[in-house]
């Protein structure tokens, strides 16, 4: 299984829509092929669209946070997009620590999430 | 009898690898509407399947174990019951693997609790031959 | 000091004063003494009997299986055997008897011989008739247990309730009628019941199930009486299927919650900006229903912000303070910004003394000023989200 994950640029921002019933092996799959995307074109927010999932369990969930850390590292902001009403209170009610994740109702809100955690993190970086 | 039996058709489901994830999330899913449960309360249920599914893979002898699911009625009301065995070691303290953030795999420790938060009904029983959680989401 | 001989022809003076059949018996279990009341009760005299062996009262299917041996290998193991059976008389009639056996020593603790106590409880099997047709007869299926938790007795509406013959039931533990996922707890239960004993109704306000034979479930009431036996204490159990009451209840439940449900609307204060008044108190129902008719309000119109008011839930304990803290926190995951309003002093008071981390919560005294930032914060954003959007074509050029 090797099927590539598509992965969209407009301007410096990648974006990416995570869809179906994921096995573990195609979410660790979706975190390495992002990360290096991100590395290798620059860019400089990520937006992840998961309203095409049905379920987000635990270790997705743990993925995801993961991915948005590597991000932060390699110099990006990442904006989770399209949580469903039924995945919300599934996340809350299992526990799973989110409070990190910065989300958004769909794309367009997305990206203004985006540019303005980009302008507050460039106005972090000058302090 | 006004109570309605349990309906007859049972489902299983071999678990033995981290493909088996998706079979099982179909399974509760197909019953889950079989049973008329609302998104909300389906979406939680697969949920605490996954969960209790990775626990087998994680914890039990071989990572091997099986579902059964079945749909039940009561009171007027459909649900769905998830039966997930394993013959591995047991969890030799159930109170506390039942507990957010006990994990004797070094993580975070919420399938249990989180999977008991998501359901109407989790029962354990364990012993050192072997586990056996069973799960039961009802509709509304 | 007291010889063998002395001993004995005490207790036969005894035994010509009751008026159980008594017999005295070597070590073989020859009898070599015989009351009055053991003629009576079997039609032989003293001198037909003494020199034989007391097995010439056992049916023959007893004296194939050596009931004799049993009997005095158990009196001598424990120090006194009991048990009821059918004994057969002189004339080939058959009674039903309650014997004790117990062991006769010599003054240095050898076995001397036996004592066998013989009672006719053929009449109290009579009583046992009429508490069988009682039972038989009550509208209720009944259910007798002793201490073991083992079935004892079973009436006819239990078969049809469980759909068990009598038989499949009576010796096994009263849990085969208990759904699997309540056996651990209902054995704990009646052995707390047992020590403590009296009528009365079982798990008040407790949801009880029964199961069938089939594997399907019964919701049942159980009322419990202490039942004082010869064989010790038994428990009776009435048991009444409540299916149609509990359905009638949960309909009436359902109905309510549908109406407070209704009360409590999610109102489209402005574009993008919804209101949750909470009115009441919330239990874990509620507010899991109220959560999700917000989330599915918020994807709908996608509301950017939400303000939950809560000046009419009258007080926030650490409950309700964790279901509003879930709400937010699903709200936040889809992208929907909360303000809560109409916080009280004391309110405010009881979520810090809770402890309660509201986490990045926007708090306003009243729903007007809520609405104020609530306004503000759509305006930001659009704002950003028109910079966004001509980033974005800028870049598509
Ligand atoms: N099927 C099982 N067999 C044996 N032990 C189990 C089984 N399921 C759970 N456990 C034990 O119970 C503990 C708690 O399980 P739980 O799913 O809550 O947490 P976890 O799996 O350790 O972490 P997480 O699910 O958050 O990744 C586990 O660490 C393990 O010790
Ligand atoms: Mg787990």
């Amino acid at each position: 299984m090797s099927e590539t994950l598509p992965i969209l640029k407009i301007g410096d921002t990648l974006l990416v829509a995570l869809q179906g019933d994921l096995d573990d092996a195609a979410v660790v799959r979706i975190e390495e092929q992002l990360t290096q995307e991100v590395a290798r074109v620059h860019a400089a927010g990520v937006l992840i669209d998961v309203s095409g999932l049905t379920v987000v369990d635990s270790f997705i969930a743990r993925v995801l946070a993961r991915v948005v850390a590597m991000i932060r590292l390699l110099g990006a902001q990442t904006v989770v997009v399209g949580i469903s009403p039924a995945v919300a209170i599934t996340l809350v009610e299992l526990g799973v620590p989110m409070g990190h994740l910065d989300t958004a109702l769909n794309a367009e809100q997305g990206l203004a999430l985006l540019r303005r955690l980009r302008a507050a993190a460039d106005h972090g970086s000058d302090r | 009898m006004t109570a309605g039996l349990a309906h007859p058709a049972v489902r299983t489901v071999e678990i033995a690898t981290e493909a088996d994830l998706i079979r099982v999330r179909q399974a509760l899913r197909a019953a889950s509407e079989q049973a008329g449960l609302g998104l909300v309360d389906s979406t939680k249920l697969i949920t605490a399947g996954s969960e209790l599914t990775r626990n087998i893979l994680t914890y039990a002898t071989g990572g091997r174990g099986t579902l059964s699911v079945e749909q039940v009625r009561a009171l007027g009301r459909n649900g769905v019951r998830g039966t997930f065995t394993d013959s591995g070691p047991g969890i030799p303290d159930v109170d506390a693997a039942l507990t957010d953030g006990f994990s004797t795999g070094g993580s975070l420790g919420l399938g249990l609790p989180g999977s008991r938060r998501l359901v109407d009904e989790l029962t354990v029983a364990t012993s050192p031959s072997g586990t056996t959680v069973t799960v039961v989401k009802w509709g509304r | 000091m007291s010889d063998d001989g002395t001993r004995l022809r005490v207790l036969e003076a005894v035994a010509t004063l009751v008026s159980d059949g008594i017999a005295t018996l070597d070590p073989q279990g020859v009898v070599v003494g015989w009351n009055a009341a053991a003629t009576e009760l079997t039609g032989y005299e003293a001198d037909e009997v003494i020199g034989r062996s007391v097995s010439l009262l056992y049916t023959e299917e007893d004296t194939a299986r050596d009931l004799l041996a049993t009997e005095l290998d158990g009196s001598r193991g424990s120090g006194r055997f009991e048990t009821e059976g059918v004994r057969v008389r002189k004339d080939g009639s058959r009674f039903r008897a309650a014997v004790v056996v117990a062991p006769l020593t010599g003054a240095d603790g050898e076995l001397t011989g036996f004592v066998k106590v013989l009672r006719d409880v053929t009449s109290r099997r009579a009583d046992e008739a009429m508490f069988n047709a009682l039972l038989e007869s009550a509208p209720d299926a009944m259910v007798i247990v002793d201490p073991d938790g083992r079935i004892t007795l079973v009436n006819r509406q239990a078969e049809i309730m469980f759909g068990y013959h009598r038989e499949e039931l009576v010796g096994q533990t009263i849990e085969v009628l208990v759904p699997q996922r309540l056996r651990g707890r209902h054995v704990h239960h009646r052995d707390g019941f047992f020590a403590a004993a009296q009528v009365r109704p079982m798990g008040v306000d407790l949801d009880l199930f029964g199961v069938r034979k089939d594997g399907s479930e019964l919701p049942v009431e159980i009322s419990l009486s202490p039942l004082d036996t010869d064989r010790g204490r038994q428990v009776c159990a009435a048991i009444r299927d409540v299916t149609e009451r509990r359905e009638q209840a949960e309909r009436l439940r359902r109905q309510r919650d549908e109406i407070m449900e209704l009360s409590t609307p999610v109102i489209q204060v402005w574009d993008r900006v919804l209101a949750l008044p909470i009115i009441g108190t919330l239990d874990s129902g509620r507010a899991a229903r109220l959560t999700e008719a917000l989330l599915e309000k918020i994807g709908e119109l996608q509301a950017e912000v939400v303000i939950l008011d809560i000046s009419g839930v009258p007080t926030v304990d650490t409950l309700v303070a964790q279901h509003l803290l879930k709400t937010v926190q699903a709200a936040t995951l889809m992208g929907a910004s909360s303000i809560l309003s109409g916080v009280r002093p004391e309110t405010a008071q009881a979520i810090v003394h809770l402890g309660i981390d509201l986490g990045r919560l926007r708090s306003r005294n009243t729903l007007r000023e809520a609405l104020q930032l609530a306004l503000q914060i759509v305006r930001d954003r659009s704002s950003a989200m028109s910079e966004a959007a001509a980033d974005v074509a800028g870049a598509a050029w």
